[in-house]
């Protein structure tokens, strides 16, 4: 990939990576370490992308599988760091920091799904296939998810 | 503000520390993740206990191959490729879809697959979903369990749950504990103290699937999600387990005095209890592979035995 292009692609794109890999991990240094571990993808993929949609979509495809091989190992799941995100992150009033760790604390399968969704805007069918499941099963986890946050937070 | 909006906002704020320079990735390593335990000592056990305690279902009966979706039923599972990409880590795996209602012959399997299929068919462009969107369906409140989001879907559904004499889950229930949860579900203990990290929800008939972990003498963690599906009741959730024949499979009894069936594979293992009243599936979120998590056959008899299976009613 052209250098300068990479660049700014990465440049506009790690913080996606970032927050993808939060999801998972709850834990910022392992979210960064993905974020580095999928820009060296994209800085030597041997592949010409369509356009920047096309690009997009491949990196969040990329930090999912890279985030689930870091995640089969087990005892990886389990080094929790909310300290990390608490001093790395500036809020502007405290509801924005309750909603996120009122997300945070849910179980994997909701958080990931509610930021795909939610912050990424991407449709049910494009979650579904990334995530390898039924259409069902996202419209399911996106209901739960709002349904579980309800009690942590004012409105959903 | 609506959701959408507290949600963009609060996670626009969440950025990572790394600062990219060019120069950076002439010379970037990959970070070192923590070290492996002994994975030499660990295959050793698998090998000898593999070969020296696991025995195959003869013929297979009340197993995994008892569990999936027919493949003539025109059930398609989701793909892997597709709009985004082709597969750029030779990710794409296999899909089998089973049933966490019961075993093929029960009225619960019956229904699910004819809900899956018509499903597989049904607004295959996504044209009525996105006219509907999230926004509320119009339907009774009585589909709202359900992947529901027009009439016809409704029919269906009362079609076949009538056909199999079913009933529909009504509403549901978050708790924050398995306390709270044991409380309302009139249940003992049966997750016992090894297990933590509990998320449950549970419908109005008993119905409840729980997202816990387990923890291990020796320091490790498995994570799972428990699901127990009441019978009589209609319940549309499926599981992807990769390739079935990936599996083996033996029947254990656990230490509660139940027989269950275990099946593991490289990526994922299984637990599965066909009881009085319901159908427990236990989807444990590791696999025998050294890379993901390196699960023996006493690991995941285990983990079924520090479910007290007796108690669920």
């Amino acid at each position: 990939m052209e250098k300068t292009y990479f660049l700014m692609m990465a440049e506009k794109y790690k913080d996606m990576v970032y927050r993808i890999a939060l999801n998972y991990y709850r834990n910022s240094a392992d979210a960064d370490d993905t974020v580095q571990d999928v820009l060296i993808k994209l800085f030597s993929a041997d592949r010409q992308f369509q356009n920047e949609e096309h690009l997009r979509n491949w990196l969040i495809r990329v930090t999912i599988n890279e985030c689930k091989n870091v995640l089969r190992t087990p005892w990886k799941r389990w080094t929790v760091s909310w300290e990390g995100i608490a001093a790395t992150t500036v809020f502007e009033s405290p509801q924005e920091s309750e909603l996120l760790f009122s997300v945070l604390n849910l179980p994997e399968k909701y958080r990931v799904v509610l930021y795909l969704f939610y912050y990424e805007s991407l449709t049910v069918k494009e979650i579904a296939q990334l995530l390898n499941l039924q259409e069902s099963a996202v419209t399911t986890r996106l209901s739960r998810a709002r349904e579980k946050l309800k009690k942590k937070i004012t409105e959903v | 503000m609506n959701f959408e909006e507290q949600y963009k906002t609060a996670f626009s704020h969440v950025q990572t520390a790394i600062d990219l320079k060019e120069e950076d990735f002439y010379h970037m390593k990959r970070p070192v993740h923590g070290i492996r335990k002994s994975a030499v000592i660990l295959a050793a056990i698998i090998c000898l206990l593999v070969a020296c305690s696991v025995t195959a279902f003869a013929a297979n009966l009340f197993g995994l191959k008892d569990l999936i979706l027919h493949e003539n039923s025109g059930i398609a599972p989701a793909v892997t490729t597709g709009s985004h990409d082709s597969d750029p880590d030779g990710s794409a795996q296999p899909t089998t879809l089973i049933s966490l209602q019961g075993f093929s012959g029960s009225n619960e399997y019956k229904a699910a697959m004819e809900w899956a299929a018509f499903l597989a068919t049904y607004d295959q462009d996504g044209a009525l979903l996105a006219k509907v969107g999230n926004g509320p369906t119009g339907l009774p409140e009585k589909y709202s369990q359900y992947y529901v989001y027009t009439q016809e879907m409704a029919d269906k559904l009362d079609e076949i749950t009538a056909k199999y004499n079913l009933k529909l889950h009504r509403s549901i229930d978050v708790f924050d504990s398995k306390e709270a949860f044991y409380a309302q579900a009139g249940l003992g203990d049966f997750l016992g103290r090894n297990n933590t990290d509990c998320s449950p929800y549970m419908f109005d008939d008993g119905t409840f699937h729980i997202d816990g972990s387990s923890a291990f003498p020796d320091g490790q963690f498995m994570q799972y999600q428990f699901m127990d599906c009441k019978k009589g009741v209609f319940t549309d959730t499926l599981l992807n387990i990769g390739n079935a024949d990936d599996y083996t499979e033996w029947s254990y009894q656990t230490s509660s005095g139940v027989t269950v069936c275990l099946a593991s594979s490289p990526s994922k293992c299984l637990i599965f209890a066909d009881l009085k009243d319901s159908f427990v599936t236990v989807n444990v979120l590791a696999g025998t592979a050294e890379d993901s998590g390196n699960i023996t056959p006493e690991n995941l008899q285990e983990l079924a035995d520090s479910f007290d299976f007796s108690m669920l009613h």
